[in-house]
């Protein structure tokens, strides 16, 4: 019951930070707006917070680098092809198992592109929602975010499915497509390079560990192997030369004292 | 006549007792630094991945077939003048006592960079003082710490003066609460190109500072010209002061006010006087005693100095240099860097690798400073500044007596004289008498004046005895305080040597552990390095270059056996000087944006600005010692000055070029 409450108000949080920003005007969203994000955001699994944070991040992932003339170009291929967009209340998880479907993926491009488009349009209505919600559930559990690195690999997946699909449906040639095409390299690099700094990180936390504790070890050995005493005879010996020198300048003042008496006579 | 000839004894020995004592110094020194203080200076530099900002390095070690080069090197060349004919063994001993002072204090200098810059991006770099294969004294460092890309390297050395006897004098000195720090700030030597690199320097090794890293870059452009990027480490300044260097001079500034264009911040040489009551608890509390007046200042100077370096410019080499390591390809290609995606997914791999070894490096220097300062032999130090402290007080308490007894002669002398030039006159001749009443009178008279004039006579013997007895005093005292000097020094002497072999046993056993380790670590980041990379679609390799006169060398992209795209030339230009190009070419010449450093044998000069066919044409930036100033160049000839709002071009400006 204590999971469950802090559960809801990890996830209302983002729901009073949205309301906040509606005080903007630029970035307000209408009444409509906000209905077809809550509608939206309803059809998102819920059962747990693995699955929800997953689907958040990938529908953000999924909407990463449509620029609005891919936007126009994959609305322009559902019109050429009667595709009508989603209605609000489609499954999320349909909508990515429809990308991903081998069978729909050869027969039927225009639905992929339909399905991603569907996607970009909610992330770009409802993305400082999702924002929230995604921040709020890795506030409620940092772990979460451990699935980032997989989310990224599985929405590049599927967004080279839509590349296909542009490509089929003859759209390969267009800028948009071949700039989107470019970005998914770009991807790909990132996820690989994340992957290899990981590698790197844990080598590195390996080696700065074991080379720290083998330093504090060998300085240690060399501070037993110190003479402590050394100095301080030293001094002790300088301090009786001093000592003598001071004896013999006294006795040395009285002889001068009196030759010089002694020379008045 | 007995009388005079005391007094004139008394007086001579006075005048003995002068210069052989003189009026005693009492080691002054001055409570804070030249150096401004004041609140922290914020860092605005970013540096290159992979590159440190700061690299400390002082003198850790004297190898023993170099003791007695650098015992001559020391008495030979000593700052602060003078012909020195001291004691070997002694001479041998302030060696000693300088390089462990440094070890110590250099710590100083460390904590607070480190307490200033980000984590990581503060390295120490002891170095080892030997005889290079041609005999001459050079010094070489003893960790892995200047492999690495660094914005700056500070050289310190806490020196002292190589003659124990002027200690009380004038002369540097770093003994008990007084410290004279030596210091140098050098950037690479392909930045601040009219300075050799040098940004600020203890004014008497100014030259010899620009003199090293001069040589350094000629050793490295030849390098370069020979097909192999690689960069050496120039020795430690005061080696090079020492080791009689062939110097150059660059223009200078004061430390303090806004400073000229290209010239090196010129740092007096200052003996720092520690706080004594911070001295009696040091053993105790460890505090940082030197934080206070010097290093806190110091640190400050040092981050402005960062702040103002060309970081891409000072680390570009040194990186390349790494970079090669693991990659040959790529690494002539970061010099001034590409567009080409794949380099640049490339270069994130490798940048990522600099910064491992830099993270794992960071460690040792963060060990060395524990070991030496949290350790006995910092113990020991701390031990060693407060006796040295109490000795110095003694001598301060013997100094001045022995001039209170100096004064107190000048008076007695004074007396005496007054008192013989009043002696003896005004007796009377009583046989002149004319009665027996007259004749009395006169002979009581004259009884009278000789009571008074025994009177004198015992007050002037007295005066002249004062005198001898002052003058005596005097030497006396200052015989004194030499045997304590005299006597610390001949008993420490053992422990000295043995705390240097401490300090080695200390940073070799460091650099043995952290090199066996490193190598591995590099082997495992090289393999995980080539698993993960995709193909370059150009890779650096070797081909010509056309320089003015002759052939040249480019390491960069290359087409058809010619400098094709971005790289670095070398060839030597038609006075015979090196020459180096970093930037693009075309057909073998130097085309686009470039950087060309002139290694002329009056001092380097570097022309930055666009290139075409090999010369330099339109708005370049001229940089020379004492002037900076754009340019306009029409195909390599200077017309003048450029119009004001002129912009040259860089290479290391991505938008600065199309390729």
């Amino acid at each position: 019951m204590k999971r469950f409450l802090t559960i809801c108000a990890a996830l209302l949080l983002p729901v009073t930070a949205a309301a906040q920003d509606r005080a903007q005007p630029r970035l307000a969203l209408d009444a409509e707006q906000t209905e077809q994000c809550v509608t939206m955001m309803a059809g998102f699994p819920d059962e747990t917070p693995e699955a929800r944070y997953v689907f958040f991040r990938l529908s953000q992932e999924l909407a990463k680098d449509v620029t609005p003339e891919l936007s126009r170009l994959m609305a322009a291929f559902m019109a050429q092809n009667e595709t009508r967009r989603l209605p609000a209340d489609w499954p999320m998880i349909d909508v990515v198992e429809d990308i991903a479907d081998p069978v729909l993926r050869q027969a039927a491009p225009s639905q992929t592109v339909a399905s991603m488009a569907h996607i970009a349009y909610f992330d770009a209505m409802c993305g400082r929602f999702v924002q929230g919600q995604v921040d709020s559930l890795r506030a409620f559990d940092p772990v979460l975010a451990d699935n980032d690195l997989v989310i990224r690999e599985d929405a590049l997946y599927l967004r080279q499915i839509l590349a296909e699909a542009l490509d089929r449906l003859g759209g390969g040639d267009k800028r948009a497509t071949q700039i989107y095409t470019a970005s998914l390299i770009v991807e790909r690099d990132d996820i690989e390079y994340v992957g290899f700094e990981d590698e790197v990180d844990e080598l590195e936390a390996l080696y700065m560990g074991d080379l720290d504790t083998k330093l504090a070890r060998s300085n240690d050995a060399v501070n037993e192997g110190v003479d402590v005493n050394g100095y301080k005879d030293a001094v002790a010996l300088a301090n009786d030369m001093d000592d003598q020198a001071r004896k013999r300048a006294e006795q040395e003042r009285l002889y001068s004292l009196v030759r010089i008496l002694g020379g008045r006579g | 006549m007995r009388q005079h000839l005391t007094c004139l004894l008394a007086t001579s020995m006075l005048a003995a007792g002068g210069i052989v004592s003189g009026c005693a110094s009492t080691a002054k020194g001055v409570q804070a630094t030249a150096f401004a203080a004041g609140p922290e200076t914020p860092l605005s530099q970013t540096a290159p991945t992979g590159t440190a900002l700061a690299v400390v390095r002082y003198p850790a070690f004297i190898e023993a077939d170099a003791e007695e080069a650098f015992a001559a090197a020391y008495a030979g060349q000593a700052i602060g003048g003078g012909q020195i004919e001291a004691d070997p063994v002694e001479t041998k001993a302030l060696a000693n006592s300088v390089v462990l002072k440094s070890n110590y204090f250099a710590m100083s200098l460390y904590r607070e960079l480190t307490a200033r810059l980000p984590e990581h991006s503060v390295l120490l770099s002891p170095h080892r003082i030997v005889k290079a294969a041609d005999g001459t004294l050079t010094s070489e460092p003893m960790t892995q710490a200047e492999t690495l890309p660094s914005v700056v390297a500070v050289d310190f050395t806490a020196y002292t003066y190589p003659d124990m006897e002027r200690m009380m004098g004038d002369k540097p000195l770093t003994f008990g609460d007084l410290v004279t720090p030596v210091v140098t700030v050098r950037t690479d030597p392909r930045t601040s190109v009219g300075t050799e690199g040098v940004l600020l320097a203890s004014s008497p090794v100014i030259a010899a500072a620009a003199g090293g890293n001069y040589a350094q870059a000629i050793t490295d452009a030849t390098a370069l010209q020979a097909g192999r990027l690689e960069t050496g480490v120039p020795e430690l300044d005061i080696i090079s002061h020492l080791s009689g260097t062939p110097r150059l001079a660059p223009e200078t500034s004061p430390l303090r006010g806004r400073p000229a264009a290209a010239t090196v911040r010129s740092y007096p040489i200052e003996k720092i006087r520690l706080n004594g009551e911070a001295i009696a608890t040091v053993a105790a509390d460890k505090a940082d005693v030197l934080e206070a007046p010097f290093t806190d200042a110091f640190a400050n100077q040092i981050v402005r100095l960062i702040n103002r370096t060309d970081a891409t410019k000072a680390a570009m080499l040194r990186r390349a240099d790494v970079i090669a390591d693991y990659d040959e390809g790529l690494a002539a290609l970061t010099l001034v860097g590409s567009h080409d995606p794949a380099y640049r997914a490339r270069l994130r791999y490798a940048e990522r690798l600099l910064e491992a070894e830099q993270k794992y490096l960071s460690v040792q220097s963060l060990r060395l400073y524990d070991g030496i300062v949290n350790g006995e032999m910092g113990a020991q130090v701390r031990d060693m500044l407060q006796e040295e402290h109490r000795i110095l007080e003694r001598r301060r308490k013997l100094a001045r007596q022995q001039n209170t007894a100096v004064a107190l002669g000048v008076l007695s002398a004074v007396v005496a004289g007054a008192a013989i030039a009043n002696d003896g006159s005004g007796r009377e001749d009583c046989r002149r008498a004319q009665t027996r009443g007259q004749y009395y009178d006169c002979i009581d008279r004259n009884n009278r004046r000789s009571r008074a004039d025994r009177g004198n006579q015992i007050a002037t013997t007295a005066a002249i005895q004062g005198a001898i007895f002052s003058a005596t005093e005097a030497m006396r005292r200052n015989s004194m305080s030499r045997s304590i000097g005299e006597n610390y020094l001949q008993s420490v002497v053992p422990v000295l040597n043995a705390q240097t072999e401490v300090q080695v046993d200390l940073i070799d056993s460091s650099e043995t552990i952290t090199a066996i380790r490193l190598e591995d670590l590099k082997d495992k980041l090289g393999a995980l390095y080539a698993e993960n990379q995709r193909s370059l679609d150009t890779v650096a390799t070797r081909c010509a270059y056309s320089g003015s006169v002759g052939p040249g060398t480019w390491m960069g992209s290359c087409a058809n056996g010619l400098a094709d795209g971005p790289g670095v030339g070398v060839f030597r230009n038609r006075a015979g000087n090196l020459v180096e190009h970093y930037g693009h070419a075309r057909a073998g010449r130097a085309d686009g944006p470039g950087y060309r450093i002139v290694r002329a044998p009056e001092g380097s000069y570097s022309i930055e600005g666009n290139f075409s066919g090999g010369a330099a044409n339109g708005v370049a930036r001229v940089e020379r010692s004492g002037s900076v100033a754009l340019r306009r160049f029409n195909n390599g000839r200077d017309m003048g000055a450029a119009p004001d709002g002129s912009v040259n071009a860089s290479p290391f400006r991505m938008g600065d070029r199309a390729g």
